[in-house]
């Protein structure tokens, strides 16, 4: 017998791509021994797919054909098991649900990775790997994450933040407010957004003017912060839950342009590897104090959010000072971070392989809580004289 | 007689025998199909009510000579009161008769037999209608022989179905990767010591038990067959038995690795006839962890098992110093705390909501496959801390005037009783009171033990309050007989004056044992 495993992907997201190639990714990672692979493809527009096409990653060139030849299912509560149930039935069978053990879900960005796909999975109370809803959504609003870092005495870049209708309605005042406030060069972020999305560092007043044009076509909320000068970005990946963590590796990323941009990590020289294929060094080349200081910052960020699964922490690093601020969290990372973690000994089979138990472990201890309290208080209420008698049930 | 009422009677008459045998199925079920113990109720519960309806019938039929309206009035009253039965029956019963697969198929068969010999009847030659009437009431008299006869003519399929659901259940168990069985057997406490194994045992593993108290061999198979994942790491399996061989047919099902029996007594003797029998059908458990190369774990402190043991080799739990054992047992409103001592020389200091003795020791039982299944000492004391008491079994809670109370008022039986006496009496330092009506439905014993239960409050307490006037004589008289402060002893009529006249003394300082607490008709 093996787990069920389905496998989440897609979505309503600008990410929705590169969440593709991750899935196919790990599919192709996990140990087919152990789990019985079921794909599950969420569209553009919300709808879920399974079927074998979904398995390869040149499939997904005709999309057209690819869903035409997959079969459109939903995932429900059945009794004491979560079930995936096909929405077309079979040329002259009806087709059998399938009972889903435990969801692996590979989606970045909006409507997914912020806490929407980890809410939808504990509406049904099925297990899933990786953050919950809380930590999920903290992970993906960069303002609120500054606050709770900050709140923890972690140490973050000051910001601030303004709304697009503020912007619309005085756009001088917020300009000069950001330039007096940080002096340039600053960055300009949208709030909600991963992948860096919309990020742009402004060096003049003209270039800060058409960041913010670009920041509020995505967000409605927008911040600024000061630009680290001598800049260094380096990444920690860090596994497992509130009670034990480890850290991985570091790496720096190659910058072709100021920021490293979507173009960089997604549209970069291999399309079709995602954050494995980009142009990186492992293990970033600094001193063991500063990569020891790191790795401890990494873990503890990841207990302050109450993270779970896989993260990828990002930091901006001025090189002459040594000075290092979290800058953004990924709470479902690009290629889930293998890479850092092959690095650091685990192969991805494996890392897989410990993010589900982690997803069974959290299911444990929920189970062991109290959520529901066995009598039905409605069950003793009389409504009103006439309905008491109703409430046996005598008079239906 | 018209057409009409002709066939509303013989509606009625084919009706009757389905609410005549509900309490029969009922029966059938509760004694896990098994004919002869069915056929046993039936002769205790049924013979001579058989015997007698059956003499009246005849003598009735004798004087009326086959008349049809009185047919039809016995008919009539005979499915009134059998509806009436099974309603009552349904509505009084504690665990009711469940519509399974096999009682639909029962209950089916059963339906058809009896549709068949109302038509035999119909067809038989010379039949009148008298005579009809007669033999329709005789079938609804002789309803539990429907039972038998579609408990044989489904027989065969049943057999064939358990064999099938049993070589599923098998072939589910072996195709989990790593799954580790534990067996957990004996003659009481053993529901309680499989949902504290679990408990702990989910600090590090996928663990499933046996759900409620499960443990015959189609309730392991359902819930195998139901519930087992791939990703069980664990399976903590209830094994119950009434008969030599019960636990080694289930063994044989789950293949265990390691064995728990919690103890040894004379339970169930109708069919073990002795305890040693218990012993031997319990050790059917060691028997099998044993071919599998794994450990038994046994409570050494249960009498029979420590006389018996012999050479078997097992790890022993207690509370008495032997194996793995707890010591430093001290309780109070937080509940019990105490230390667990392992094999290797390692203690963990534990607490937990739970009291008394059968509870520390069933925890350290659990506590010891734990150990030995790598949970660490800081996830088995997390664990333990969390445990839940059953309702109404020695729960703690708080009570008027911010004292707290020992809830026990489900406990009905003698060793329980003074389990409960000797956890008051451990709140050393505390004003003591105890507030029960005595034990009922011990027959000849009811009076001795509710007089010594009496004596063994005098020593213990503070207060006294004795709920019900008539049913509290015995434990009066004992009181009585001692020199304790009759102002500090209460009759009162109810549990509501109890708590009135609690709460005249009672302070934050004071622990109230609620014993046996009954519904209202056993008092005054």
């Amino acid at each position: 017998m093996k787990t069920n495993l389905a496998v989440f992907f897609g979505g309503r997201s600008v990410e929705h791509e590169v969440s593709i190639i991750s899935a196919v990714q790990a599919m192709k990672a996990l140990d087919t021994e152990k789990y019985n692979i079921i794909p599950v493809y969420i569209t553009k527009d919300a709808e879920m797919y399974t079927g074998p096409m979904l398995f390869f990653i040149e499939n997904y060139r005709n999309m057209q054909y690819l869903l035409s030849a997959s079969n459109p299912v939903s995932i429900v509560r059945s009794g004491a098991n979560v079930v995936m149930k096909y929405l077309k039935s079979g040329f002259l069978s009806r087709r059998k649900d399938v009972i889903i053990d435990v969801a692996l879900p590979i989606v970045h960005g909006t409507n997914c990775e912020d806490g929407a796909i980890a809410g939808f999975f504990e509406l049904l109370g099925l297990p899933y790997v990786g953050c919950d809803i809380l930590s999920a959504a903290v992970g993906m609003d960069k303002a609120i994450y500054k606050d709770v870092l900050k709140n923890a005495g972690l140490p973050v870049l000051d910001c601030y933040k303004f709304t697009s209708r503020e912007y619309s309605l005085d756009r001088n005042g917020v300009v000069e407010k950001i330039i007096s406030e940080f002096s340039l060069p600053v960055i300009i972020k949208p709030v909600n957004l991963g992948s860096s999305v919309g990020i742009t560092k402004a060096d003049t007043k003209e270039e800060l003017i058409d960041a913010i044009e670009l920041a509020v076509k995505f967000s409605e909320l927008v911040l600024a912060e000061r630009a680290v000068q001598n800049l260094r970005e380096i990444n920690c990946s860090v596994m497992g839950d509130r009670d034990e963590c480890e850290a991985s590796v570091l790496e720096e990323p190659i910058m072709h342009d100021k920021i490293l941009s979507y173009k960089d990590k997604y549209e970069g020289n291999e399309k079709s590897k995602g954050m494995a294929s980009l142009s990186r060094k492992i293990p970033a080349e600094l001193d063991e104090n500063t990569t020891d200081k790191i790795r401890k910052l990494s873990c503890d960020i990841f207990k302050a959010l109450g993270c779970n699964g896989v993260v990828r922490i990002d930091y901006l690093m001025d090189s002459k000072t040594g000075e290092v601020y979290a800058n953004e969290i990924n709470t479902v990372p690009g290629s889930l971070s293998f890479y850092l973690w092959d690095a650091t000994g685990i192969k991805y089979p494996e890392l897989l392989d410990k993010l589900i138990d982690l997803a069974f472990k959290r299911q444990r201890s929920r189970e062991n809580l109290t959520f529901t309290i066995p009598t039905n208080i409605l069950s003793g209420v009389s409504f009103g004289s006439k309905g008491a008698k109703g409430a046996k049930g005598s008079k239906f | 007689m018209n057409e009409k009422v002709f066939i509303a009677v013989c509606i009625i008459a084919a009706i009757a025998p389905l609410f005549a045998t509900y309490k029969h199925f009922h029966m059938l079920q509760q004694n896990s199909y098994y004919p002869s113990r069915y056929v046993k109720w039936l002769y205790d519960a049924y013979f001579m009510r058989l015997l007698l309806l059956t003499v009246i019938f005849c003598a009735l039929s004798l004087v009326v000579k086959y008349n049809i309206v009185f047919s039809l009035i016995i008919i009539s009253l005979y499915t009134v009161a059998q509806v009436f039965i099974a309603f009552y029956d349904r509505k009084k019963s504690i665990k009711r008769l469940v519509i399974t697969a096999r009682i639909k198929r029962l209950y089916s068969t059963a339906l058809l037999v009896q549709i068949a010999l109302f038509f035999a009847t119909i067809c038989t030659k010379g039949m009148t209608r008298g005579i009809f009437f007669s033999v329709l009431i005789l079938l609804c008299v002789f309803a539990p022989l429907l039972i038998l006869i579609s408990w044989l003519i489904t027989y065969p399929f049943e057999k064939l179905i358990s064999f099938y659901f049993i070589s599923d259940a098998k072939r589910k168990i072996n195709s989990v990767r790593g799954l580790k069985v534990i067996g957990v057997t004996g003659s009481y406490g053993k529901t309680s010591t499989k949902f504290i194994l679990a408990r702990i045992l989910s600090e590090k593993y996928n663990v499933l038990a046996t759900p409620q108290s499960y443990n015959t061999p189609m309730g392991v198979v359902k819930t195998i067959r139901e519930s087992l994942r791939a990703q069980t790491q664990i399976f903590v399996c209830e094994m119950g038995a009434k008969n030599i061989g019960d636990i080694k047919e289930i063994c044989d099902i789950v293949n265990p690795e390691i064995g728990i029996i919690s103890a040894v007594g004379p339970q169930h003797l109708e069919t073990f006839k002795t305890v040693e029998n218990v012993f031997n059908t319990k050790f059917e458990l060691y028997d099998a962890c044993k071919n599998k190369g794994g450990k038994v774990y046994v409570n050494t402190d249960s009498k029979h098992i420590a006389e018996n043991l012999g050479e078997r080799e097992c790890v022993g739990y207690s509370v008495s110093g032997n194996g793995v054992y707890a010591k430093d047992i001290s309780y109070s409103r937080e509940g019990s705390v105490f230390t667990i001592c392992f094999m290797d020389g390692a203690e963990i200091k534990v607490s937990t909501k739970l009291l008394g003795k059968h509870n520390v020791l069933n925890i350290t039982g659990a506590a010891a496959i734990a150990y030995d299944l790598g949970v660490t000492a800081e996830q088995i004391r997390f664990a333990i801390s969390h445990l839940e008491p059953t309702e109404h079994r020695l729960e703690l809670k708080g009570f008027v005037n911010g004292s707290v109370m020992i809830d026990d008022a489900y406990n009905a039986n003698p060793e329980g009783c003074v389990e409960a006496v000797n956890v008051l009496a451990s709140f050393s330092g505390m004003q003591k009171v105890i507030i029960t009506p005595g034990l009922v439905e011990l027959g000849d014993k009811e009076y001795d033990f509710n007089y010594k239960l009496g004596l063994a409050a005098t020593k213990v307490c503070d207060h006294i309050i004795l709920v019900g006037r008539r049913r509290a004589i015995p434990l009066n008289d004992a009181v009585s007989s001692t020199d304790f402060d009759l102002s500090r002893r209460h009759i009162v009529g109810s549990f509501k004056e109890a708590v009135e006249v609690l709460s005249t003394f009672a302070d934050s300082n004071t622990v109230v044992l609620v014993e046996n607490d009954l519904p209202d008709n056993y008092l005054n």
